[in-house]
Protein backbone atom coordinates (compact mmCIF):
# COMPACT_ATOMS: atom_id res chain seq x y z
CA UNK A 1 0.00 0.00 0.00
CA UNK A 2 1.18 3.38 -1.09
CA UNK A 3 1.89 5.85 2.20
CA UNK A 4 -0.34 9.21 1.93
CA UNK A 5 3.24 11.06 2.47
CA UNK A 6 4.78 9.52 0.00
CA UNK A 7 2.59 11.04 -2.74
CA UNK A 8 3.86 14.62 -1.23
CA UNK A 9 7.68 13.79 -0.62
CA UNK A 10 7.21 12.88 -4.71
CA UNK A 11 5.87 16.22 -4.94
CA UNK A 12 9.38 17.92 -4.05
CA UNK A 13 10.99 16.04 -5.37
CA UNK A 14 13.96 18.16 -6.77
CA UNK A 15 13.95 17.12 -11.24
CA UNK A 16 13.15 18.90 -14.44
CA UNK A 17 9.66 18.37 -14.96
CA UNK A 18 8.33 20.72 -17.78
CA UNK A 19 4.56 18.76 -17.28
CA UNK A 20 4.74 20.02 -13.99
CA UNK A 21 5.67 23.16 -14.08
CA UNK A 22 4.80 25.98 -11.93
CA UNK A 23 3.65 29.32 -13.55
CA UNK A 24 4.08 31.91 -10.96
CA UNK A 25 4.66 35.58 -11.46
CA UNK A 26 8.47 36.06 -11.75
CA UNK A 27 8.65 33.06 -14.32
CA UNK A 28 6.07 34.22 -16.45
CA UNK A 29 7.38 37.28 -16.58
CA UNK A 30 11.01 36.05 -17.94
CA UNK A 31 9.37 33.66 -20.21
CA UNK A 32 7.74 36.06 -21.92
CA UNK A 33 11.03 38.08 -22.54
CA UNK A 34 12.51 34.46 -23.48
CA UNK A 35 10.12 33.96 -26.47
CA UNK A 36 9.97 37.73 -27.25
CA UNK A 37 13.64 37.54 -27.49
CA UNK A 38 13.79 34.63 -29.64
CA UNK A 39 11.59 36.58 -32.39
CA UNK A 40 14.47 39.42 -32.62
CA UNK A 41 17.12 39.32 -34.54
CA UNK A 42 19.42 39.28 -31.00
CA UNK A 43 22.59 37.89 -30.86
CA UNK A 44 22.96 36.21 -27.74
CA UNK A 45 20.26 36.65 -24.81
CA UNK A 46 21.72 36.01 -21.41
CA UNK A 47 19.45 34.62 -18.59
CA UNK A 48 20.86 34.44 -15.35
CA UNK A 49 19.86 33.77 -11.78
CA UNK A 50 21.26 32.49 -8.36
CA UNK A 51 21.28 28.52 -8.17
CA UNK A 52 17.73 27.01 -7.98
CA UNK A 53 15.86 29.72 -9.37
CA UNK A 54 14.46 27.90 -12.59
CA UNK A 55 16.68 28.78 -15.37
CA UNK A 56 17.21 24.85 -16.45
CA UNK A 57 13.28 24.37 -16.28
CA UNK A 58 12.60 27.64 -18.35
CA UNK A 59 14.84 26.66 -20.90
CA UNK A 60 13.06 23.14 -20.93
CA UNK A 61 10.05 24.84 -21.35
CA UNK A 62 10.71 27.26 -24.27
CA UNK A 63 12.53 24.08 -25.88
CA UNK A 64 9.49 22.37 -25.42
CA UNK A 65 7.23 24.73 -26.84
CA UNK A 66 9.27 25.90 -29.63
CA UNK A 67 11.67 23.05 -31.06
CA UNK A 68 9.11 22.01 -33.79
CA UNK A 69 8.91 25.38 -34.91
CA UNK A 70 11.81 26.70 -35.00
CA UNK A 71 15.00 25.37 -35.76
CA UNK A 72 15.66 25.43 -31.53
CA UNK A 73 18.52 23.07 -29.83
CA UNK A 74 18.57 22.60 -26.14
CA UNK A 75 22.65 21.69 -24.96
CA UNK A 76 21.18 20.87 -21.26
CA UNK A 77 23.95 19.45 -19.91
CA UNK A 78 27.80 21.16 -20.35
CA UNK A 79 29.93 19.36 -22.59
CA UNK A 80 33.52 18.22 -21.04
CA UNK A 81 35.72 19.67 -24.04
CA UNK A 82 35.36 21.52 -26.92
CA UNK A 83 35.18 18.81 -29.25
CA UNK A 84 32.55 17.65 -27.71
CA UNK A 85 30.58 20.94 -27.94
CA UNK A 86 31.96 21.42 -31.52
CA UNK A 87 30.53 18.04 -32.65
CA UNK A 88 26.99 18.94 -31.16
CA UNK A 89 27.43 22.33 -33.33
CA UNK A 90 28.30 19.82 -35.95
CA UNK A 91 25.43 18.19 -35.34
CA UNK A 92 23.16 21.23 -35.34
CA UNK A 93 24.51 22.14 -38.84
CA UNK A 94 24.53 19.21 -40.51
CA UNK A 95 21.43 17.02 -38.22
CA UNK A 96 24.35 14.49 -38.48
CA UNK A 97 26.21 12.71 -35.78
CA UNK A 98 29.83 13.93 -35.69
CA UNK A 99 32.19 11.11 -37.48
CA UNK A 100 34.21 8.61 -34.93
CA UNK A 101 38.15 10.00 -34.71
CA UNK A 102 37.26 13.69 -36.67
CA UNK A 103 37.64 17.04 -35.28
CA UNK A 104 35.72 19.88 -36.18
CA UNK A 105 37.80 22.79 -37.12
CA UNK A 106 36.65 26.33 -35.26
CA UNK A 107 37.44 28.18 -38.55
CA UNK A 108 35.61 25.91 -40.98
CA UNK A 109 32.14 25.97 -38.49
CA UNK A 110 32.63 30.00 -38.19
CA UNK A 111 32.53 30.19 -42.11
CA UNK A 112 30.08 27.37 -42.13
CA UNK A 113 27.97 30.23 -40.13
CA UNK A 114 28.07 33.18 -42.27
CA UNK A 115 27.40 30.98 -45.43
CA UNK A 116 24.18 29.47 -43.64
CA UNK A 117 23.21 32.98 -42.42
CA UNK A 118 20.65 34.00 -44.73
CA UNK A 119 18.76 30.39 -45.13
CA UNK A 120 18.92 29.52 -41.30
CA UNK A 121 18.47 30.92 -38.22
CA UNK A 122 19.79 28.49 -35.39
CA UNK A 123 18.90 29.15 -31.99
CA UNK A 124 21.10 27.16 -29.16
CA UNK A 125 19.66 27.06 -25.86
CA UNK A 126 23.16 26.90 -23.52
CA UNK A 127 22.48 25.96 -19.74
CA UNK A 128 24.92 25.93 -17.41
CA UNK A 129 27.08 28.03 -19.24
CA UNK A 130 29.49 29.04 -16.18
CA UNK A 131 30.93 25.60 -17.04
CA UNK A 132 32.14 25.85 -20.00
CA UNK A 133 35.71 27.07 -20.18
CA UNK A 134 36.92 30.58 -21.22
CA UNK A 135 38.38 30.21 -24.18
CA UNK A 136 34.67 28.16 -25.38
CA UNK A 137 32.89 31.06 -24.45
CA UNK A 138 35.49 33.37 -26.60
CA UNK A 139 34.23 31.34 -29.29
CA UNK A 140 30.66 31.44 -28.68
CA UNK A 141 30.73 34.85 -29.01
CA UNK A 142 32.37 34.70 -32.23
CA UNK A 143 30.35 32.01 -33.29
CA UNK A 144 27.12 34.43 -32.79
CA UNK A 145 29.15 37.13 -35.04
CA UNK A 146 27.90 35.20 -37.57
CA UNK A 147 24.61 36.05 -37.60
CA UNK A 148 23.09 32.56 -38.30
CA UNK A 149 23.15 31.52 -34.61
CA UNK A 150 21.67 32.49 -31.49
CA UNK A 151 22.85 31.74 -28.28
CA UNK A 152 20.55 32.15 -25.26
CA UNK A 153 23.21 31.22 -22.29
CA UNK A 154 22.04 30.33 -18.94
CA UNK A 155 24.78 31.34 -16.03
CA UNK A 156 24.47 31.00 -12.27
CA UNK A 157 24.61 34.60 -10.65
CA UNK A 158 27.44 34.87 -8.83
CA UNK A 159 30.29 37.36 -8.30
CA UNK A 160 32.55 35.23 -10.08
CA UNK A 161 30.06 34.14 -12.96
CA UNK A 162 28.97 37.45 -13.33
CA UNK A 163 32.42 38.66 -14.27
CA UNK A 164 32.58 35.69 -16.88
CA UNK A 165 29.92 37.12 -18.07
CA UNK A 166 30.94 40.63 -18.76
CA UNK A 167 34.07 39.33 -20.28
CA UNK A 168 33.10 37.70 -22.52
CA UNK A 169 29.43 38.68 -23.93
CA UNK A 170 28.72 42.44 -22.41
CA UNK A 171 29.15 43.83 -25.86
CA UNK A 172 27.26 40.86 -27.44
CA UNK A 173 24.59 40.91 -25.27
CA UNK A 174 21.03 42.45 -26.22
CA UNK A 175 18.55 40.62 -23.50
CA UNK A 176 19.70 40.07 -20.86
CA UNK A 177 16.79 38.28 -18.28
CA UNK A 178 17.34 38.32 -14.23
CA UNK A 179 15.67 35.33 -12.67
CA UNK A 180 14.88 36.14 -8.92
CA UNK A 181 14.04 34.13 -6.11
CA UNK A 182 10.19 33.64 -4.81
CA UNK A 183 8.84 36.19 -2.65
CA UNK A 184 6.92 34.76 -0.04
CA UNK A 185 3.88 34.70 -1.73
CA UNK A 186 5.15 32.97 -4.67
CA UNK A 187 6.39 30.53 -2.53
CA UNK A 188 3.03 29.93 -1.07
CA UNK A 189 2.21 29.68 -4.71
CA UNK A 190 4.34 26.99 -5.42
CA UNK A 191 3.79 25.08 -2.40
CA UNK A 192 0.16 25.26 -2.77
CA UNK A 193 0.07 24.12 -6.48
CA UNK A 194 3.05 21.28 -6.51
CA UNK A 195 0.72 19.49 -3.61
CA UNK A 196 -2.67 20.36 -5.71
CA UNK A 197 -0.91 18.63 -8.91
CA UNK A 198 -0.35 15.48 -6.25
CA UNK A 199 -4.27 16.09 -5.77
CA UNK A 200 -2.87 16.20 -1.80
CA UNK A 201 -5.64 19.92 -0.87
CA UNK A 202 -5.69 18.95 2.31
CA UNK A 203 -1.92 18.89 2.93
CA UNK A 204 -1.67 22.15 1.08
CA UNK A 205 -4.56 23.84 3.77
CA UNK A 206 -2.66 22.05 6.66
CA UNK A 207 0.39 25.22 6.28
CA UNK A 208 -0.60 27.82 8.20
CA UNK A 209 1.31 31.38 7.09
CA UNK A 210 4.06 31.41 9.66
CA UNK A 211 4.70 28.46 8.22
CA UNK A 212 5.32 30.09 4.91
CA UNK A 213 7.36 32.84 6.39
CA UNK A 214 9.61 30.43 8.15
CA UNK A 215 9.79 28.42 4.66
CA UNK A 216 11.23 31.91 3.00
CA UNK A 217 13.31 32.71 5.46
CA UNK A 218 15.19 29.58 5.81
CA UNK A 219 15.08 28.91 2.24
CA UNK A 220 15.54 32.38 0.71
CA UNK A 221 12.85 32.17 -1.06
CA UNK A 222 14.94 29.33 -3.37
CA UNK A 223 13.02 26.40 -5.34
CA UNK A 224 15.87 24.16 -5.09
CA UNK A 225 15.96 24.37 -1.09
CA UNK A 226 12.35 24.62 -0.94
CA UNK A 227 11.86 21.20 -2.72
CA UNK A 228 14.38 19.96 -0.38
CA UNK A 229 12.88 21.29 2.77
CA UNK A 230 9.91 20.32 2.25
CA UNK A 231 11.09 16.75 0.66
CA UNK A 232 12.58 16.12 4.27
CA UNK A 233 9.35 17.37 5.79
CA UNK A 234 7.17 14.57 4.80
CA UNK A 235 9.61 12.10 5.02
CA UNK A 236 9.62 12.94 8.76
CA UNK A 237 5.86 12.47 8.76
CA UNK A 238 5.97 9.47 6.34
CA UNK A 239 8.30 8.30 9.50
CA UNK A 240 6.12 9.17 12.12
CA UNK A 241 3.24 8.29 10.21
CA UNK A 242 4.59 4.28 10.16
CA UNK A 243 6.33 4.40 13.68
CA UNK A 244 4.40 6.86 15.86
CA UNK A 245 0.97 7.99 14.26
CA UNK A 246 -0.30 9.70 17.15
CA UNK A 247 2.40 11.88 17.58
CA UNK A 248 1.32 13.66 14.44
CA UNK A 249 -1.97 14.79 12.81
CA UNK A 250 -3.23 14.74 9.24
CA UNK A 251 -3.99 17.59 7.25
CA UNK A 252 -1.83 19.99 9.84
CA UNK A 253 1.69 20.46 9.31
CA UNK A 254 3.39 20.75 12.91
CA UNK A 255 5.83 23.79 13.30
CA UNK A 256 8.06 21.23 15.13
CA UNK A 257 8.12 18.89 12.48
CA UNK A 258 9.25 21.82 9.77
CA UNK A 259 11.65 22.88 12.47
CA UNK A 260 13.43 19.38 12.57
CA UNK A 261 13.26 19.17 8.10
CA UNK A 262 15.12 22.92 8.55
CA UNK A 263 17.67 21.47 11.20
CA UNK A 264 17.79 17.95 9.08
CA UNK A 265 18.65 19.87 5.78
CA UNK A 266 20.90 22.43 7.77
CA UNK A 267 19.46 25.34 7.14
CA UNK A 268 18.72 26.14 11.06
CA UNK A 269 21.91 25.48 12.41
CA UNK A 270 21.58 24.27 16.48
CA UNK B 1 15.79 7.24 7.57
CA UNK B 2 16.90 9.62 9.34
CA UNK B 3 18.10 9.21 13.22
CA UNK B 4 14.81 10.49 14.84
CA UNK B 5 15.94 10.20 18.35
CA UNK B 6 18.82 12.50 17.67
CA UNK B 7 16.97 15.13 15.52
CA UNK B 8 14.35 15.44 17.73
CA UNK B 9 17.09 16.30 20.53
CA UNK B 10 18.58 18.61 18.23
CA UNK B 11 15.28 20.35 18.02
CA UNK B 12 14.52 19.97 21.79
CA UNK B 13 17.89 22.39 21.82
CA UNK B 14 16.86 24.83 18.71
CA UNK B 15 13.84 25.42 20.68
CA UNK B 16 15.13 26.23 24.00
CA UNK B 17 17.96 28.56 22.16
CA UNK B 18 15.21 30.37 20.57
CA UNK B 19 13.76 30.47 23.38
CA UNK B 20 16.12 31.74 25.69
CA UNK B 21 16.35 34.66 22.60
CA UNK B 22 13.10 35.51 22.93
CA UNK B 23 13.05 35.52 27.20
CA UNK B 24 15.69 37.73 26.49
CA UNK B 25 14.69 40.05 24.03
CA UNK B 26 11.46 40.17 25.60
CA UNK B 27 13.61 41.51 28.98
CA UNK B 28 15.32 43.89 27.04
CA UNK B 29 12.50 45.74 25.95
CA UNK B 30 10.67 45.63 29.07
CA UNK B 31 13.75 47.54 30.08
CA UNK B 32 13.95 50.07 27.08
CA UNK B 33 10.34 50.35 27.73
CA UNK B 34 10.56 50.98 31.61
CA UNK B 35 13.57 53.24 30.71
CA UNK B 36 11.46 55.46 28.22
CA UNK B 37 8.92 55.63 30.78
CA UNK B 38 11.19 57.12 33.97
CA UNK B 39 12.61 59.02 31.29
CA UNK B 40 9.21 60.75 30.16
CA UNK B 41 7.71 61.13 33.31
CA UNK B 42 10.71 63.11 34.91
CA UNK B 43 10.23 65.28 31.64
CA UNK B 44 6.59 65.47 32.29
CA UNK B 45 6.83 66.42 35.68
CA UNK B 46 9.54 68.95 35.07
CA UNK B 47 7.25 70.48 32.30
CA UNK B 48 4.43 70.86 34.32
CA UNK B 49 6.86 71.89 37.51
CA UNK B 50 7.82 74.73 35.28
CA UNK B 51 4.61 75.55 33.70
CA UNK B 52 3.65 75.89 37.19
CA UNK B 53 6.02 78.22 38.16
CA UNK B 54 5.34 80.50 35.95
CA UNK B 55 1.27 80.43 35.53
CA UNK B 56 0.37 79.52 39.16
CA UNK B 57 -3.26 78.82 38.98
CA UNK B 58 -3.94 77.20 42.25
CA UNK B 59 -7.94 77.59 43.14
CA UNK B 60 -9.73 75.86 46.16
CA UNK B 61 -13.27 76.46 47.07
CA UNK B 62 -14.03 76.36 50.76
CA UNK B 63 -17.56 77.34 52.31
CA UNK B 64 -16.18 79.51 55.00
CA UNK B 65 -19.33 81.02 55.54
CA UNK B 66 -20.27 77.24 56.99
CA UNK B 67 -23.59 77.70 56.40
CA UNK B 68 -24.10 73.92 56.28
CA UNK B 69 -21.81 72.88 59.18
CA UNK B 70 -22.20 72.79 62.49
CA UNK B 71 -21.26 75.78 65.00
CA UNK B 72 -17.78 74.25 65.89
CA UNK B 73 -16.84 73.30 62.42
CA UNK B 74 -14.62 76.35 60.50
CA UNK B 75 -12.56 76.34 57.63
CA UNK B 76 -9.13 76.02 59.18
CA UNK B 77 -10.57 72.58 60.04
CA UNK B 78 -11.15 71.53 56.45
CA UNK B 79 -7.09 71.94 56.04
CA UNK B 80 -5.23 68.80 57.32
CA UNK B 81 -2.10 69.63 59.03
CA UNK B 82 0.87 66.96 59.49
CA UNK B 83 3.74 67.48 61.76
CA UNK B 84 6.37 67.06 59.53
CA UNK B 85 5.42 69.55 56.87
CA UNK B 86 5.46 73.25 57.03
CA UNK B 87 1.96 73.50 55.41
CA UNK B 88 -0.05 70.97 54.06
CA UNK B 89 -3.29 72.19 52.49
CA UNK B 90 -5.40 69.89 50.27
CA UNK B 91 -6.87 71.05 47.51
CA UNK B 92 -8.99 68.03 46.32
CA UNK B 93 -9.88 69.85 43.12
CA UNK B 94 -9.97 72.99 41.00
CA UNK B 95 -11.95 75.44 40.72
CA UNK B 96 -12.64 76.72 37.00
CA UNK B 97 -11.76 81.10 37.00
CA UNK B 98 -15.68 81.42 36.17
CA UNK B 99 -16.78 79.63 39.09
CA UNK B 100 -17.82 82.67 41.54
CA UNK B 101 -15.92 81.27 44.67
CA UNK B 102 -12.81 82.60 42.53
CA UNK B 103 -14.52 86.04 42.93
CA UNK B 104 -13.73 86.68 46.15
CA UNK B 105 -11.20 88.75 47.44
CA UNK B 106 -7.78 88.16 47.86
CA UNK B 107 -7.77 88.14 51.85
CA UNK B 108 -9.33 84.92 51.75
CA UNK B 109 -7.73 81.91 52.99
CA UNK B 110 -7.49 80.37 49.46
CA UNK B 111 -5.06 83.61 48.37
CA UNK B 112 -2.87 82.46 51.07
CA UNK B 113 -2.39 79.43 49.72
CA UNK B 114 -2.04 80.81 46.23
CA UNK B 115 0.46 83.39 47.61
CA UNK B 116 2.09 80.43 49.01
CA UNK B 117 2.59 78.43 45.61
CA UNK B 118 2.93 81.14 43.24
CA UNK B 119 5.05 84.51 43.46
CA UNK B 120 2.92 86.33 40.71
CA UNK B 121 -1.04 86.29 41.75
CA UNK B 122 -1.80 88.31 39.03
CA UNK B 123 -1.51 85.07 36.82
CA UNK B 124 -3.49 83.51 38.87
CA UNK B 125 -6.87 83.47 37.33
CA UNK B 126 -6.36 81.54 34.19
CA UNK B 127 -9.36 79.47 32.71
CA UNK B 128 -9.50 75.62 33.26
CA UNK B 129 -7.13 73.72 35.11
CA UNK B 130 -6.75 70.04 35.39
CA UNK B 131 -7.09 68.36 39.05
CA UNK B 132 -3.95 69.09 40.48
CA UNK B 133 -1.63 67.38 43.60
CA UNK B 134 0.23 69.88 45.32
CA UNK B 135 3.68 68.69 47.36
CA UNK B 136 4.55 71.22 50.07
CA UNK B 137 8.25 70.48 51.63
CA UNK B 138 10.00 71.32 54.48
CA UNK B 139 13.60 71.87 55.12
CA UNK B 140 14.28 68.22 55.16
CA UNK B 141 12.58 68.04 52.05
CA UNK B 142 10.01 65.77 53.70
CA UNK B 143 6.87 66.67 50.91
CA UNK B 144 2.92 66.32 52.02
CA UNK B 145 1.13 65.60 48.87
CA UNK B 146 -2.95 65.59 48.05
CA UNK B 147 -5.08 65.10 44.68
CA UNK B 148 -6.35 62.99 42.81
CA UNK B 149 -4.92 59.94 41.64
CA UNK B 150 -5.62 59.28 38.58
CA UNK B 151 -5.35 62.36 37.11
CA UNK B 152 -1.80 63.97 35.85
CA UNK B 153 -0.44 65.68 38.95
CA UNK B 154 1.13 68.99 38.87
CA UNK B 155 3.31 69.40 42.01
CA UNK B 156 4.14 72.76 43.98
CA UNK B 157 6.55 73.63 45.75
CA UNK B 158 7.02 76.09 48.73
CA UNK B 159 10.17 76.91 50.10
CA UNK B 160 10.62 77.99 53.35
CA UNK B 161 12.00 80.98 52.73
CA UNK B 162 8.66 82.30 50.64
CA UNK B 163 6.57 81.06 53.62
CA UNK B 164 8.54 83.28 55.86
CA UNK B 165 7.97 86.42 53.23
CA UNK B 166 3.85 85.39 52.80
CA UNK B 167 3.93 84.89 56.56
CA UNK B 168 4.84 89.00 56.97
CA UNK B 169 2.71 89.70 53.94
CA UNK B 170 -0.36 87.97 56.28
CA UNK B 171 0.90 89.79 59.18
CA UNK B 172 1.39 93.65 57.55
CA UNK B 173 -1.87 92.49 55.94
CA UNK B 174 -3.81 92.20 58.92
CA UNK B 175 -3.53 95.45 60.61
CA UNK B 176 -5.29 96.95 57.83
CA UNK B 177 -8.18 94.03 57.39
CA UNK B 178 -8.63 92.36 60.39
CA UNK B 179 -9.63 89.05 58.23
CA UNK B 180 -10.58 86.45 60.32
CA UNK B 181 -8.72 83.35 57.79
CA UNK B 182 -5.67 85.66 58.14
CA UNK B 183 -5.44 85.38 61.89
CA UNK B 184 -6.50 81.67 62.25
CA UNK B 185 -3.73 81.11 59.39
CA UNK B 186 -1.21 82.77 61.24
CA UNK B 187 -2.24 81.29 64.42
CA UNK B 188 -1.89 77.76 62.80
CA UNK B 189 1.69 78.33 61.16
CA UNK B 190 2.88 79.44 64.38
CA UNK B 191 2.02 76.94 66.22
CA UNK B 192 3.10 74.45 63.51
CA UNK B 193 6.33 75.91 64.39
CA UNK B 194 6.55 75.72 68.04
CA UNK B 195 6.20 79.34 68.42
CA UNK B 196 2.99 78.74 70.83
CA UNK B 197 3.20 82.25 72.22
CA UNK B 198 2.67 83.82 68.97
CA UNK B 199 0.16 80.93 68.20
CA UNK B 200 -2.17 82.13 71.30
CA UNK B 201 -1.52 85.59 70.11
CA UNK B 202 -3.59 85.48 66.61
CA UNK B 203 -5.83 82.84 68.03
CA UNK B 204 -6.73 85.35 70.09
CA UNK B 205 -6.51 87.97 66.89
CA UNK B 206 -8.98 85.27 64.87
CA UNK B 207 -11.34 84.74 68.25
CA UNK B 208 -11.96 88.12 68.92
CA UNK B 209 -12.82 88.77 65.14
CA UNK B 210 -15.50 85.33 64.92
CA UNK B 211 -15.87 83.92 68.67
CA UNK B 212 -17.90 81.18 66.95
CA UNK B 213 -15.26 79.58 65.00
CA UNK B 214 -13.95 75.95 67.35
CA UNK B 215 -10.96 76.17 65.44
CA UNK B 216 -9.72 79.79 67.25
CA UNK B 217 -10.85 78.36 70.46
CA UNK B 218 -8.88 75.17 70.38
CA UNK B 219 -5.41 76.84 69.26
CA UNK B 220 -5.84 79.36 71.74
CA UNK B 221 -6.44 76.32 74.54
CA UNK B 222 -3.53 74.28 72.71
CA UNK B 223 -1.08 76.91 72.33
CA UNK B 224 -1.66 77.91 75.91
CA UNK B 225 -1.52 74.65 76.92
CA UNK B 226 2.00 74.09 75.32
CA UNK B 227 3.14 77.52 77.03
CA UNK B 228 2.88 75.31 80.54
CA UNK B 229 -0.18 76.78 81.24
CA UNK B 230 -2.94 73.59 81.36
CA UNK B 231 -4.89 75.57 84.11
CA UNK B 232 -5.85 78.28 81.82
CA UNK B 233 -6.17 76.23 78.82
CA UNK B 234 -8.76 74.26 80.22
CA UNK B 235 -10.89 76.75 82.18
CA UNK B 236 -11.29 78.64 78.27
CA UNK B 237 -11.53 75.10 76.63
CA UNK B 238 -14.77 74.15 79.04
CA UNK B 239 -16.07 77.19 79.24
CA UNK B 240 -16.48 76.75 74.90
CA UNK B 241 -17.41 73.32 75.80
CA UNK B 242 -20.29 74.37 77.90
CA UNK B 243 -21.69 76.87 75.38
CA UNK B 244 -21.50 74.93 72.48
CA UNK B 245 -20.93 70.94 73.44
CA UNK B 246 -17.86 70.37 71.18
CA UNK B 247 -17.04 66.78 71.16
CA UNK B 248 -14.05 67.78 69.46
CA UNK B 249 -13.28 70.46 72.59
CA UNK B 250 -14.51 67.84 74.91
CA UNK B 251 -11.73 65.44 73.43
CA UNK B 252 -9.16 67.87 73.58
CA UNK B 253 -9.51 68.51 77.01
CA UNK B 254 -9.40 65.03 78.09
CA UNK B 255 -6.13 64.76 76.28
CA UNK B 256 -4.51 67.60 78.15
CA UNK B 257 -6.17 66.72 81.50
CA UNK B 258 -4.67 62.94 80.78
CA UNK B 259 -1.19 64.93 79.19
CA UNK B 260 -1.77 62.91 75.90
CA UNK B 261 -0.39 64.12 72.89
CA UNK B 262 -2.93 66.88 71.00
Amino acid sequence: MRHRYAEAKEAFVDEINVDEYIELEGSRRAYAQLEHSLEKSTKMVLLYGRPGTGKTLLLSRLFRQYHHQKDLHFFETPTGSRREFYGRLFSVFTSKPLPQKTQVNFETLVEFGKKIKEKRQIIILVDEAQMYPPELLEEIRILSDTGSIKFVISLHKTSDEDLVAKQHFQSRIWESIELNNASPDELKAYVYKRLFFKGLEELATGFRRGHFSRIHRWTGGNFRECNKLLYTLFELYEYYDQHAPHRIEYGKISTKLLEMAAIKTGMIHV
Amino acid sequence: MYDIDALEQSWKRYRRKRLLAYGVGAVLVLAAGAGLLYFLKDRITLTAYDENRSRPKVGEHRDRAGASKGPGQSVAANVPVRSGGVLAPTVPSLTPSDSPVRERPKHDAESKEEMLSSSSPAESAEPKKPKMTIIVSDRQGHTLSSGGSGTPAVKLKVTEAQNRQVVRQIEKRFRVTRDYDDAIYLAKHYYRKHQYKKAEYWAMQANTIDSTQEESWMLFGKAKAKRGMRADALKVLQAYYDRTGSMRVKDLIDRIRKGKSY
